[in-house]
C-alpha cells in the first residue's frame, strides 16, 4: 500500500510520523528547498557583526535588499542567508490576490522553520466552532508535547485558561526587564484582573535543558535561525525521527498540483518535478495533505475541477489571525542597559480572558510581549518624528525600554472569504485569496487593543501607536477544507468527505481559527488524523 | 575615487566624510562603497525629488547642509534623498561592529536626566536655525525660478550617442537621475561592458554598440534593436572624435572625423524627422566652428558643417510642412570633454559639463533652437573672429593641442 503525505512541514512531519509508529511504509513529498545553514554556533548577534567576514552582506544582502528605506512600514526584513520564505517572484509561488498578501515557504520544514516557538493547545472554548472537543484532541496533544519540547512554568496564573500545555522543560531565562514587568504585574494584578489581564511566563517549544547539547544559549540570534537547534523545527527532530524508519522515504522536488480519481477515490498525484520542470503523475493508495492550508486549497480545487466539474471550484473558507502590535515604552527600563545574552522570542506572555462572557468566543485572546535586542534598528530610528541624529541618540537610550504586545486576533468562517480557481485551463493556475476584514472583528479589536492599553499604562509602560497587520499577514492560514457536512469539507477526523483515501492533516481543516498560537495544534491535528485514519 | 553617477543620491566621499562627522560616527571605506552602490539605484526605486525639494538636494553636502536638510526633510519633504542617505549611512554602520557600537553610544542611569534637557535645547536651536535657512532658500528659489531650467524627463525615451564618456555619459546620467527612459550607443564592446559595469541593475537603460564611423552605422544599429522612431522624444547627436595628433591634409581622418561627427548625425536625422512625429534632434557642434584650428584638424570643419547642415534641415523641414522635428543646435564653449583635458593653465576657460547638460536637456524639453553655452564664451569667440584672420592666426596658433 502506498501511502502519500504531501507536504514537510509541521503537518506533515507529524502525520508521517505518526503513520510510521503504526507500522506503515510512508512517502513523504515535498518540494524541499535547504535554508543555508546559520554561521558562528554560539556567537551573539551583535558579536556576529565583528566576526563575520562581511557582516554587511549577512545582514542586509548583497544588494542591500533588506535594508528597510524610509516611509515604509515595515519594520523587519530578515537577509537574504534565511531563505525558507517564498515570494511573489517566485516560479513556485500559486496565489493571487489584491486583498490577502499571504507567506509561503517551499523549504522542507515549511513555515515552521520561522516559528515563534509559542506551544498552546486549544480548549474547549477555543473548539466550539469544531465538531470535535478538548477530549477528543488530547492524546493527540500528549502524544505531541511527547515529540516536541516545551520551555515553561509548570503551573501559574495563566494556567486555568491554557490546558493541554504539558512543559517538559525549565521556563527560558527571564531578563532584568521582565522580572520588573513581572513584579509591576503582581503589584496591580488585581486591577488587572478586572480588565481580564493576566500575564506568566511564555510556553515555548525550546530547549532549556542544559544538559541536553541542543540547549539555548541565549545567544540572541532566534529571529536570524537559531544556530543551536534549539528552538523546535521539524527538520531538526520530527523528519530526523521519520528518517530513523527503514519505511520512510523524503522524496524532493515535488510540488504537487492535483490528484486523479476515480469513484470518489484518490488513484495517483500529479506534480511538477521541480528539476527537469516536467509534470509528472503516479499512482498511490492513500494521501495525507498536508501543504500548508493555502497550498492544500489549491491542491484540492484543482482536483475538484478536473474531477467533478459539477461543484464550483472555491473553498468553504479562507482564514488567518489578525496581528495586532502596540508598541510601548516601559519607564522603569529607561537607561538601564540590556543583557548581552537572551531568548529573543517572547519570554512573557499576556492572556485577555473573558472569565464571565458565557459561551463567548474566544474566552482567551493571546498577546505576547517582546523586547528585542537582536533588531536592526533603522527602520526604528527612522520612525522617529525628529532629525537623524537626535533619534539615534534618543533611540538608543530608550532601547531597553522598548517593547511590544502583540495580539492574536481570532478568525472565523466568513461569506466571501474563499480561495477561488479562476478557470483558464492551465494545470498550474494560481488560486486567488479573496478576503474582507469583518466589522465584527475590528470592533472586537478596538475593544480589547483599550483594554490592553489601559492595562499598560497600569504597568508604568507607555503605549504608543497600533499597527495591524495586512489580511496574510498573521502567518496562520486555515480552513480551506474544514471538518463540517458537505462535499467540500472533511469528517472530524479528517477524512474528505469527497474522496475516501484523502485525509487533510494540516490546517486547512480547522473549521475556526482560535487566538492561540497553531503550530502545536496543527502538529496534533495531524497526528489525531494518522492514528485515526483506516488504511 | 569615481565621482558619484547620481549626485542628488550620492554623496562623494567628502559629503560622507561630513554625514559620519554630523552623526558622530567613523567613515569607513568599505561602507562607503556599499552606500554608493546601494544609492545609484536609487533615482530608480524610490520618487524623485522635484521642486523646491530638488533645489535643496542639488548644492554640495556640508555639515550645516545636512543638520538643516535632515530637520527639514524630516518635516516636510519625507522623500527628500537626504533621508535615504542618512538611512543607508545608519544602516550600514549598525551593521558594522564598531559602527555600532559608535551608533548605539548612549547615556545610561542618571546621565540620561541630564542628557534630555540638552537634547532639548539642541533641537529648539536647530529648528530655529533650519526654520532661517529653509525661509532663505524658499526666497531663492522662488526668486531664481523663471531663470531655472526644467529638468523633468519623467516618461520621456531619450537616444543618446556616444554615451561612454564626457558629455554623452552626462547626459545619459542626467537623463536617467531625472527619469528619463535612455537609449544610448557606444562605439565598441569594450565601451559598452565597462559602462554596463558601472551602470546599476535598475537603470532604465537600453546600450547599444554602434560604430559611427561607418556609413549608416547608427540606423542600422537602432533598426536592429527594434528601436522605433517614433517612440523617441528626444534624440541627442553627441558623439564625436578628434584627431588632434593628425595632419590637416590627412584624408583618412579627415573622412572619419566627419563621418562620426557629421554624417551620423545625418544619419539619425533621416532615421528620426519623419512626418506627424513629434520630436526633438539636439545637434551638439562646437562654439569652435565659427574658425579654423590648427591642431582640430577636421573637428571645427565638422562642426561647422553640421551647424549649416543642421539650420538647412530646419529650413527644409519647415518648407515640407514637418513642423514635428525640432532642431537644436548647440555650440559648447570649452568644457571637460573625453577629448579635451581641464588644465591649470585653461582652468577658467572651462565650464561645468554637468551645467551644459543640464541645459542641453532643459532646452529640447522647452524646444529652445541654439544653445551656446557659456554665453560669454561666445562673444569672445565671435569678439576674436571680427577680429580677421591675423588675429586668429596669431592668437591660435600659440595655443597647443
Amino acid at each position: 500500500m502506498k501511502i502519500v503525505v504531501v507536504g514537510g512541514g509541521v503537518s506533515g512531519a507529524h502525520a508521517a510520523l505518526t503513520l510510521l509508529e503504526r507500522n506503515f511504509s510512508v512517502e513523504l513529498w515535498d518540494v524541499g528547498r535547504e535554508e543555508d545553514p546559520f554561521p558562528e554556533k554560539g556567537t551573539t548577534f551583535h558579536d556576529l557583526k565583528k566576526s563575520l567576514d562581511d557582516p554587511v552582506t549577512y545582514l542586509l544582502g548583497s544588494d542591500l535588499s533588506t535594508l528597510i528605506p524610509p516611509g515604509s512600514e515595515e519594520l523587519l526584513r530578515y537577509p537574504p542567508s534565511r531563505n525558507y520564505l517564498t515570494s511573489r517572484e517566485d516560479d513556485l509561488w500559486g496565489f493571487q490576490s489584491n486583498s490577502f498578501f499571504p507567506f509561503g515557504s517551499c523549504n522542507k520544514g515549511g513555515l515552521a522553520n520561522g516559528w515563534g516557538a509559542n506551544a498552546l493547545a486549544f480548549d474547549d472554548n477555543d473548539l466550539a466552532d469544531w465538531p470535535i472537543s478538548f477530549a477528543d484532541m488530547e492524546a493527540a496533544y500528549r502524544t505531541v508535547y511527547n515529540r516536541i519540547p516545551v520551555a515553561g512554568p509548570a503551573d501559574d496564573e495563566l494556567a486555568p485558561w491554557l490546558p493541554g500545555v504539558y512543559p517538559s522543560q525549565p521556563p527560558v531565562q527571564l531578563t532584568a526587564a521582565d522580572e520588573r514587568f513581572l513584579q509591576a504585574y503582581y503589584k496591580k494584578k488585581d486591577v488587572l484582573s478586572g480588565l481580564g489581564v493576566h500575564i506568566g511566563k511564555a510556553r515555548l517549544a525550546v530547549v532549556t535543558d542544559r544538559q541536553r547539547e541542543d540547549a539555548c544559549d541565549y545567544c540572541d540570534r532566534c529571529l536570524w535561525g537559531c544556530p543551536k537547534g534549539a528552538i523546535y523545527n521539524p527538520v531538526l527532530s520530527t523528519l530526523r525521527a521519520c528518517n530513523a524508519y527503514k519505511d520512510f522515504r523524503y522524496v524532493p522536488g515535488r510540488y504537487v498540483l492535483s490528484f486523479l480519481s476515480s469513484d470518489n477515490r484518490i488513484t495517483g498525484i500529479r506534480y511538477l518535478d521541480t528539476k527537469t520542470r516536467q509534470i509528472q503523475q503516479e499512482p498511490c493508495d492513500n494521501v495525507f495533505l498536508a501543504a500548508g492550508a493555502l497550498a492544500s486549497g489549491s491542491v484540492f480545487l484543482r482536483t475538484l475541477k478536473e474531477n467533478h466539474p459539477g461543484i464550483s471550484p472555491e473553498t468553504e473558507g479562507l482564514m488567518d489571525t489578525s496581528v495586532v502590535k502596540l508598541p510601548y515604552v516601559a519607564l522603569r527600563n529607561i537607561g538601564r542597559t540590556a543583557e548581552a545574552r537572551s531568548f529573543q522570542f517572547n519570554r512573557l506572555i499576556m492572556g485577555i480572558v473573558d472569565a464571565n462572557g458565557d459561551g463567548k468566543w474566544p474566552r482567551y485572546l493571546h498577546g505576547e510581549l517582546l523586547h528585542l535586542t537582536s533588531l536592526l534598528y533603522h527602520p526604528l530610528i527612522e520612525s522617529m518624528p525628529l532629525d537623524s541624529r537626535l533619534s539615534k541618540k534618543l533611540f538608543f537610550t530608550l532601547k531597553s525600554a522598548l517593547g511590544t504586545v502583540s495580539l492574536f486576533f481570532p478568525d472565523r468562517i466568513t461569506a466571501g472569504n474563499r480561495q477561488v480557481l479562476p478557470d483558464n485551463g492551465d494545470p498550474r493556475e494560481k488560486t486567488l485569496l479573496n478576503y474582507r476584514e469583518t466589522d465584527e472583528r475590528q470592533r472586537y479589536i478596538r475593544q480589547s487593543v483599550n483594554n490592553v492599553r489601559a492595562a499598560l499604562w497600569r504597568l508604568g509602560c507607555i503605549p504608543k501607536g497600533v499597527i495591524q497587520s495586512p489580511p496574510g499577514g498573521g502567518i496562520h492560514y486555515a480552513g480551506t477544507i474544514p471538518m463540517g457536512d458537505g462535499p467540500k469539507r472533511c469528517d472530524p477526523r479528517g477524512r474528505s468527505n469527497l474522496f475516501s483515501n484523502l485525509y487533510i492533516a494540516d490546517g486547512a481543516a480547522f473549521p475556526s481559527l482560535p487566538s492561540k498560537s497553531i503550530t502545536m495544534s496543527l502538529a496534533a491535528h495531524a497526528t489525531r488524523v494518522a492514528t485515526h485514519a483506516k488504511l | 575615487m569615481e565621482s558619484p553617477l547620481f549626485p542628488i543620491w550620492q554623496p562623494d566621499r567628502r559629503e560622507y566624510d561630513a554625514i559620519c562627522a554630523y552623526l558622530e560616527i567613523t567613515p569607513r571605506e568599505h561602507l562607503y562603497r556599499k552606500l554608493t552602490g546601494y544609492l545609484a539605484n536609487a533615482p530608480f526605486r524610490f520618487p524623485r525629488p522635484d521642486g523646491f525639494s530638488l533645489y535643496l538636494a542639488k548644492p554640495a553636502l556640508t555639515r550645516f547642509r545636512i543638520a538643516r536638510l535632515d530637520l527639514a526633510s524630516k518635516l516636510f519633504f519625507p522623500n527628500h534623498p537626504i533621508r535615504h542617505i542618512l538611512g543607508g549611512v545608519i544602516a550600514l554602520h549598525e551593521c558594522d561592529g564598531e559602527g555600532y557600537r559608535e551608533l548605539s553610544a548612549a547615556p545610561t542611569g542618571r546621565a540620561v536626566a541630564f542628557a534630555l534637557p540638552g537634547w532639548g535645547i539642541s533641537l529648539v536651536v536647530s529648528i530655529a536655525i533650519t526654520s532661517g535657512w529653509l525661509g532663505w532658500n524658499l526666497v531663492t528659489y522662488i526668486a531664481g525660478k523663471p531663470l531655472r531650467p526644467k529638468v523633468d524627463l519623467t516618461g520621456k525615451r531619450i537616444l543618446i550617442t556616444g554615451a561612454s564618456r564626457g558629455l554623452g555619459r552626462e547626459l545619459m546620467l542626467q537623463g536617467l537621475q531625472q527619469g528619463a527612459e535612455v537609449i544610448a550607443t557606444v562605439r565598441n564592446r569594450e565601451a559598452y561592458d565597462e559602462l554596463m559595469s558601472q551602470l546599476p541593475k535598475a537603470a532604465a537603460v537600453q546600450l547599444l554598440v554602434a560604430d559611427l564611423s561607418v556609413p549608416g552605422g547608427l540606423s542600422k544599429t537602432l533598426e536592429a534593436g527594434e528601436i522605433a522612431a517614433d517612440s523617441i522624444d528626444i534624440a541627442i547627436a553627441c558623439a564625436g572624435i578628434k584627431h588632434a595628433d593628425a595632419s590637416i591634409t590627412d584624408q583618412s581622418s579627415l573622412r572619419e572625423t566627419f563621418e562620426v561627427n557629421y554624417f551620423s548625425s545625418v544619419d539619425l536625422a533621416n532615421w528620426l524627422c519623419r512626418p506627424g512625429h513629434q520630436s526633438t534632434l539636439v545637434l551638439i557642434s562646437s562654439i569652435g566652428r565659427w574658425h579654423g584650428m590648427h591642431s582640430s584638424c577636421g573637428y571645427n570643419a565638422s562642426k561647422a558643417a553640421l551647424s549649416i547642415w543642421g539650420e538647412s534641415l530646419e529650413m527644409e523641414l519647415q518648407l515640407a510642412g514637418n513642423h514635428g522635428c525640432n532642431i537644436m543646435i548647440v555650440e559648447p564653449g570649452i568644457f571637460a570633454s573625453g577629448m579635451m583635458e581641464q588644465k591649470s593653465v585653461s582652468k577658467l576657460l572651462f565650464a561645468s559639463r554637468r551645467n551644459l547638460a543640464t541645459r542641453i536637456l532643459s532646452g529640447a524639453l522647452t524646444g529652445k533652437k541654439v544653445l551656446r553655452y557659456p554665453f560669454w564664451f561666445a562673444l569672445l569667440t565671435w569678439a576674436v573672429c571680427m577680429g580677421g584672420r591675423q588675429l586668429r592666426n596669431h592668437l591660435f596658433t600659440r595655443s597647443k593641442p
